[in-house]
Parts: C-alpha cells; structure tokens; sequence
C-alpha cells in the first residue's frame, strides 16, 4: 500500500503539482496530458527529486516527510524505468544486473524469466551505449523489475518496442506484478494492451485524479 | 636541477594537489543549488582572472614571517612553486570537473541510485568513469598553466636557480641578462611541451 499526498512547486511550465492518493497492489495506469508531470510524480516517488511538502508512506515506512527525504532512494524498495535513458553507456545489461545485485536480493528465477520474454538473451553482454532505442528500453525494464521490492515504478515503457514484443512486455509486467505482489504504477499516454490495471488514475492541471 | 625539469616536476605536483581539492570540490558544488553553485564557481574562478602578482602578493602575506601561514616556512623553496602551480591550475581544473559532472544525463545517475546504489558507489562507479575524458582534459589544461606559470612563482617562491628557477622565470632571466642563446633554447622546449599537452586536451575532449 503506497500513500502519498506530495506538493512539488515545479519550476518548469506546469507549475506545481499536488499528488494525494492511496495505490494498492496491483497495476495502477497513470496518464494525463503531456506536460502534466507524470514524470515528475514517479520521480519523487523515487526520490530522485524532493519533494516540497507532504508525506510519502510506503507500507508502515515514512519515505518522506516534508522536504525532507526520510529514506534515500537507494534504500526504498523500487524498480525505476525513467523514460530517459537512464543506462550507464559504459555498462552492459549484465553490469547493471549485478551492479544491483550487491545490494539487492539476487532474482534468478525473475531474471530468467524477463530475459526471455523480453529476447534479451543476445544482447546481455553488449554495453548500453552500443544499444538502439528498443533494446535499451528493454534493458532498463529488466533493470527495474530486478532491483523492484515491492513498488515498480514504469514511465512508458514499451513506447520504443514494436507492436508484438511490446504487447508480450506489457503482459510481463501485468502477470509479474500479479505474482509477486507488487503495487506497479505504469505512466502512459495510450491504454497498453495487455496490462489489466487495477485503477486507472489521471494527472492533469497538477492534480491527481481516479480516471 | 633544470629548469625545465623543475617545471614539470612543480605543475606536476601542483596539478595533483589541485586535482585532490578541484575534485570533491566540484562533486560537492554540483549538488548545490543554481545560486549558490555559481557564486561557489565565481569564488573559486579568482585566480584565474585576477593578476597572478596580486595572487602572489596575498600568498605573500599569508606565508611571510608574521603571516597567518608563516609558521609553514614554505616561502622561497621549491614546495612554494608547487603551491603556485596547484593555485594557478586550480580554476581551470576545477571548472572542467563541474562541467563534467552536470554533463552526465541525471537519470543515469538517479536510476543507478533507485537500483540500490548508494550514493558512495555511484560516485565511484558511475559519475566519475562517466566524466573521466573531461577530468583528464582538466588535469592536461592545469598541467599547462602550471608549466606556465610565472606571476605567482616570481613572487613567493623566487628564482633561485636548480632550486626555484622554473622555465617561465629562467627565460625571464636569460632575457634580461642578455643570454639569448639560453633563452631561445628555452623558449623552443616550452612551446613543445605547452603545444603536446594542448593536443592532449583536444584529443581527450574529442574522446567523450
């Protein structure tokens, strides 16, 4: 169970952002407008921005409390996919993989699973900056549901991905979540089929909002 | 010692000073906001714009006899050319460091993070092999300031020759004394040098 009720006084062109809501396990799809600061919830759900004010609870821990960050992102229980590329050009997926596994509890069998449903066998060993788009998405969604504990954070996922692979991603993600209990907030502008959210909540004018 | 050698061997020592202060320094200034971060970045740009006799003078004041810093007795001797070289090298090698560091994509760095990287390991892992062609491109260009060197030499650590007289001050001398066949020669070895390190920037620049 995810609680949160954050204020975020952006300085960008949707001004601020006031987020309240309860999430529950399951997928909770999250869209609204461009622009609206989709990015930026999941950001401060992360903790890789702080937010202004307000509290964050994730079960019975307080992530964040006022502007301060109670507990730092490397210690809350994510997997993150921001939408930017977000690999170490330098590293290959398995660098990542193990880079997280120093610190997180090892997923063999979770990470078998992705690595074939996703195709990623043929490229594990290749460095990130050599990737195209595609295949750099999927490594990012490896990364995150890997290093996941309990909240999966997913900021368009499969948007690089061609149409079948794509659907195959999106029905991952939903049956992982499913399996393992997870609460998964999946950002996207468009209905991902395959998905089966639980809840469906919008963000627009810097409100969030059950759609 | 010559004083060419006694060049490099000051901006060489200088230059890894600098680079064990401009460093956490510059991690440290690019986590602060945008005001503060500048004005940090203005503060610690002086000895770059400001005369390096002025620099010399205050360096003067603060380790001379009845200085702050007098106690050190570091006036005159060769630990004063070195200090003059890191001072010089600094501005430039700490400005490279910042740019380096903004240059990594933040979601690199914060997705690192949220996969469970503490803050240490992301530093020693990702941000700093991410910004090393830009920090050796810094540590070349203070390297060469620090050969070049002359104001702040001059002033507190003088030319006593096989000791202080660094290659800057050493064609100063020969000038003025007349010897220009030794000036020449010194002249020539600089330009080599400065002209290698400058090609060593661009390469290392052109590498990111």
């Amino acid at each position: 169970m995810l609680q949160l009720e954050l204020t975020l006084v952006a300085t960008s062109s949707h001004g601020a952002l006031r987020a309240a809501a309860t999430i529950g396990q399951g997928v909770t799809l999250l869209s609204g407008p461009s622009g609206a600061g989709k990015s930026t919830l999941l950001a401060l759900l992360a903790g890789a921005i702080p937010p202004q004010s307000g509290t964050l609870r994730w079960r019975n821990q307080t992530w964040s409390d006022g502007p301060s960050l109670l507990v730092p992102s490397h210690l809350r229980a994510i997997g993150w996919q921001p939408q930017a590329s977000s690999l170490h050009p330098g590293w290959t997926a398995r660098d990542h993989l193990d880079a997280t596994y120093r610190f997180r509890p090892q997923r063999p069998d979770l990470e078998a699973s992705v690595i074939e449903s996703l195709e990623l066998r043929p490229i594990m060993a290749r460095r990130a900056g050599q990737l195209s788009a595609g295949e750099a998405q999927r490594v990012a969604l490896l990364r995150a549901l890997t290093a996941c504990q309990g909240l999966l954070l997913l900021d368009e996922p499969v948007t690089a991905l061609p149409p079948d692979l794509a659907r195959r991603a999106t029905e991952l993600i939903a049956s992982l979540t499913h399996e393992q209990g997870w609460t998964a907030i999946v950002v996207s502008h468009q209905p991902l089929d395959g998905l089966k959210p639980t809840a469906h909540l919008e963000l627009a004018e810097g409100r969030l909002r059950t759609a | 010692m010559t004083p060419l050698l006694l060049s490099l061997l000051f901006a060489c020592a200088g230059t890894l000073f600098t680079a064990l202060a401009a460093l956490p320094i510059a991690a440290w200034a690019c986590g602060l906001p945008t005001g503060r971060r500048v004005a940090v970045e203005s503060l610690l740009t002086l000895p770059l714009v400001v005369p390096p006799t002025a620099v010399g003078y205050l360096l003067l004041r603060l380790l001379g006899h009845d200085g702050p810093l007098g106690g050190l007795h570091l006036l005159f001797t060769p630990a004063a050319a070195v200090v003059a070289a890191a001072l010089a090298g600094f501005p430039l090698l700490f400005r490279a460091a910042l740019a380096a560091f903004e240059q990594t994509p933040p979601a690199i760095i914060s997705a690192a993070a949220a996969a469970g990287l503490p803050p240490r390991e992301v530093w020693l892992r990702v941000r700093l092999p991410l910004a090393a062609s830009g920090l050796a491109a810094g540590a070349a260009l203070a390297l060469a300031r620090g050969i070049g060197e002359f104001g702040i030499t001059m002033m507190i650590a003088g030319a006593i020759p096989g000791r202080t007289e660094t290659a800057s001050v050493a064609i100063y001398a020969a000038n003025a004394a007349g010897r220009t066949a030794d000036a020449d020669q010194l002249v020539i070895a600089v330009l080599l040098l400065s002209g290698l390190l400058l090609l060593t920037v661009s390469l290392l620049r052109r590498g990111r």
